[in-house]
């Protein structure tokens, strides 16, 4: 067991990996859609409320040490309470994670294998995906805290690549399509920070519980940092095709 | 198999319920036991005239209860019909024992004529008689100078006062006499260890190290660290390990900066071993590791005293077995597997520019044949196009698929490989014009292989050999007929997910309580242990991983006479 304590560093790491994943999927591309050029805007705004939603996660996980979610629902509403909550955040995970999954390969297919069923693409992920799980925790956040910078690393080089095909004057009008859009509509853009669920299931894995706030606060500022950047520089690309 | 319990296994996590070792930072009671101990010395410097203390003394300081090569020899000295109690120092495998035999232990325990005359008759200098009174003067019996003098037929004994320097030469080969009502010891010199006679390492060559290995016999090889070591703190325990064989092992540990856990826990699994035999160190090695996952070694096996003497002086643990040459160091991580013992010989951008290109080269022998077979199949796209269509000409005549093209000329290589190891000197190097020119030509010109993958093979297996350790090689060259597969079913998808999986496994395997993968996540705080070396006067902190008694191995300042007029404060 007590290899599958991770430090803070590596929990903040777990954090960011569904971070990577939905920006591989094109999530940027898709607050882009919702929001055009006031995405920049919009994220300050939807940071801010995530910030604050973080805090008070914070501060009511505080008082029950190093339980997750599914035993604090278990303390206060017994064993119905506790199978109620375990299966919604089950169907989450199994519905975002398959959801994503797909999206991710049905990319891969088209881009490598145009005529290979999707179903032969997801297989050798599920084999993947087994094998780390009998594996610890501690483990599969080592292995993230290896690829996860080498990934950081190279979305860098992508960008100092491209850097010729950036135009600055594309983030303007700032309010992009106006006021309602980006501060009404536009908060439909939270489902960007919907990771952060996984907060929920850290605390009994944590070296040191005390640096729960750390964790929290640290992961929503990284990805926060990290959408931002991805979305401004998306829209400064000229060659960036929005859905709508 | 029940349909519930088998998906439940597939999908979720159960903790294994093995053995599983941690390894602890050290106590605060070892540190203070040990500055106590410091302290302790400091104050007890000179030889007592008691001979029970002195013995006690000599007996603590050189751990006599647990060192299994440390000699103390008590006995009886004869001298002017007096009987002393006395006792030799020294350390067995470093003397040579016919002098020690008839130069010192015959002269001063067997009577002889010269020896029989009472001790309390005293010498007349002088008389002289005056008015029928006669005045004799006499020299008191001197027994320190009658033994040097009269009782050791030796070239070289010096007399001290001080346990320091008398230890100092011990260390070095030579052994100390110590006799009752003295307060000094003789210091002889009585070396006999061997020296240029060891031979060359035959698997480790390095251009400025030393050139010596160990051999079989365990006596010899913990003499050869212990001239390099050179400090009483050096524990060597013997440890029998084979019901039948009984095969002495030697566990080798500094005290004063080993972890205390790791040593008690590697002794615990030496101990409780249950076989009838064991011959060699590479069977101890599968015997006391935590686990076999992708058949990594998780040890180093050297034949260099001067490796196995640095790792204990960061404070690993070395084991030595009778019978092989081969030393055993553990725990063991990743990046030492990569690392050679001439590192530390070269300047810092010389070592680290190879070190780099032994990571190419690790990567080169898992990953190249696999990349190769990947783009071929689904992504020639990758390829400049003049190149493409040169890859493609040279394959256009060959009937067989590439992971059938590749797998033979892959095993063809290992087959000439193995060949050559067991084939008689005077045709090998006709193994290596046959096996290269002679097949691999004519494989080309037969249409059989294409000569990109001749290259492809033949750098892939010239990386092989770029790889220090012989293990960790072969698990490279192993796991890469994986990658090859992967590639070949999947392309760059089926190398990506093996890497994730690869990288997984390692990072779950632990070395007696140390992750593998220590110091190579860049999130990782690793004190004193980067795989890139920084220049020597920085290396001042062992591998913070270890959880060493001492930290430290050098100031922080060490260069001092570079800095004649800093302060003491600053220098620590």
């Amino acid at each position: 067991m007590t290899d599958a304590k991770i430090t803070a560093k590596e929990a903040i790491m777990i954090v960011l990996t569904v971070f990577v994943s939905h920006t591989i999927v094109s999530l940027p591309q898709n607050l882009l859609s919702n929001t055009k050029s006031s995405t920049i805007i919009n994220l300050i705004y939807v940071g801010i409320i995530i910030i604050l939603f973080v805090y008070i996660i914070f501060r009511l996980f505080r008082n029950f040490g190093s339980l997750d979610i599914i035993d604090i629902s278990e303390y206060l509403g017994g064993k119905v309470f506790k199978n109620i909550v375990g299966a919604i955040f089950i169907s989450y995970f199994v519905i975002s994670t398959s959801s994503l999954l797909r999206e991710f390969c049905e990319g891969i297919r088209i881009a490598f294998f145009p005529m290979t069923n999707v179903i032969f693409i997801i297989f050798p992920f599920i084999i993947a995906v087994i094998i780390n799980n009998h594996l610890s925790l501690g483990s599969t956040a080592k292995t993230i805290s290896i690829i996860l910078p080498i990934v950081f690393v190279s979305i860098v080089f992508l960008f100092i690549a491209n850097f010729g095909h950036f135009s600055f004057e594309r983030i303007f009008p700032i309010l992009g399509k106006g006021f309602v859009d980006t501060f009404i509509t536009g908060i439909g853009n939270i489902t960007a920070f919907g990771g952060i669920s996984c907060l929920y299931f850290l605390p009994p894995y944590l070296k040191e519980p005390k640096q729960f706030k750390k964790i929290c606060l640290g992961s929503v500022m990284a990805r926060f940092n990290l959408f931002y950047t991805l979305c401004y520089y998306n829209i400064a690309y000229v060659f960036i095709f929005c859905r709508s | 198999m029940d349909f519930k319990k088998m998906i439940s296994s597939l999908f979720t996590y159960t903790p294994e319920n093995n053995y599983d070792f941690v390894l602890l930072e050290s106590q605060d009671s070892d540190k203070q036991t040990q500055n106590a101990d410091l302290e302790k010395e400091a104050k007890n410097k000179t030889i007592y005239p008691s001979i029970n203390v002195n013995l006690d003394y000599v007996k603590s300081k050189y751990n006599t209860m647990i060192n299994s090569d440390v000699i103390i020899r008590e006995f009886t000295i004869n001298a002017r019909g007096k009987q002393y109690a006395a006792f030799l120092l020294y350390i067995d495998g470093m003397i040579d024992t016919d002098i020690m035999n008839h130069y010192i232990l015959e002269p001063l325990m067997l009577r002889s004529r010269n020896n029989l005359f009472d001790g309390d008759q005293n010498r007349v200098i002088s008389e002289a008689v005056t008015n029928n009174i006669t005045v004799r003067k006499v020299k008191k019996f001197n027994l320190p100078e009658y033994i040097m003098s009269c009782l050791m037929p030796q070239n070289t004994v010096n007399e001290n006062t001080e346990f320091k320097e008398l230890f100092n030469n011990v260390n070095s080969g030579n052994c100390a006499l110590f006799v009752d009502t003295l307060n000094i010891g003789f210091d002889i010199e009585v070396k006999g260890f061997k020296q240029r006679g060891v031979e060359k390492p035959e698997n480790e060559i390095v251009i400025k190290g030393s050139h010596e290995a160990f051999v079989e016999n365990i006596r010899v090889n913990t003499s050869l660290l212990r001239r390099i070591v050179h400090n009483e703190d050096l524990v060597i325990e013997n440890i029998s390990v084979g019901d039948v064989t009984k095969t002495n092992c030697g566990l080798c540990y500094i005290k004063s900066i080993a972890n205390s856990d790791l040593v008690s826990e590697i002794r615990y699994r030496l101990n409780n071993l249950h076989i009838d035999s064991m011959l060699s160190s590479g069977q101890l090695e599968q015997l006391i590791v935590d686990s076999n996952k992708l058949s990594l070694p998780q040890v180093l096996s050297t034949e260099r005293p001067d490796k196995a003497s640095r790792h204990l002086l960061d404070g690993r643990v070395v084991i030595l077995v009778n019978g092989s040459p081969y030393a055993i160091i553990l725990p063991a991580v990743l990046t030492d597997f990569l690392s050679s013992p001439d590192d530390s010989n070269m300047k810092t951008a010389f070592s680290n520019f190879i070190k780099f290109l032994r990571i190419l080269a690790a990567c080169i022998t898992l990953l190249l044949p696999g990349l190769y077979v990947a783009i071929s199949s689904f992504h020639p796209e990758v390829l400049p196009t003049d190149l493409l269509y040169s890859i493609i000409a040279s394959r256009e005549f060959v009937p067989l698929p590439v992971i059938v093209e590749i797998l033979v000329l892959e095993i063809s290589f290992e087959l000439i490989r193995e060949a050559g190891l067991r084939v008689p000197s005077p045709i090998g190097p006709t193994i290596g014009i046959v096996g290269a020119l002679v097949l691999g030509q004519a494989a080309v010109s037969a249409d059989i292989v294409s000569p990109i993958l001749i290259i492809v093979v033949a750098i892939t297996g010239i990386s092989s050999f770029a790889v220090p350790d012989f293990s960790f090689g072969f698990h490279l060259r192993l796991s890469r007929f994986i990658f090859v597969f992967l590639g070949y079913c999947c392309g760059f998808l089926g190398i990506g997910l093996g890497i994730f999986v690869y990288v997984s496994t390692l990072c779950d395997i632990k070395s007696f309580g140390v992750p593998y993968t220590a110091g190579i996540s860049f999130l990782e705080e690793t004190k004193g242990h980067s795989y890139f070396l920084k220049p020597i006067w920085k290396r001042d902190l062992r591998a913070n991983y270890l959880n060493t008694k001492k930290s430290h191995k050098q100031d922080k300042i060490s260069m001092k006479w570079k800095y004649p007029f800093l302060k003491e404060e600053d220098i620590k």
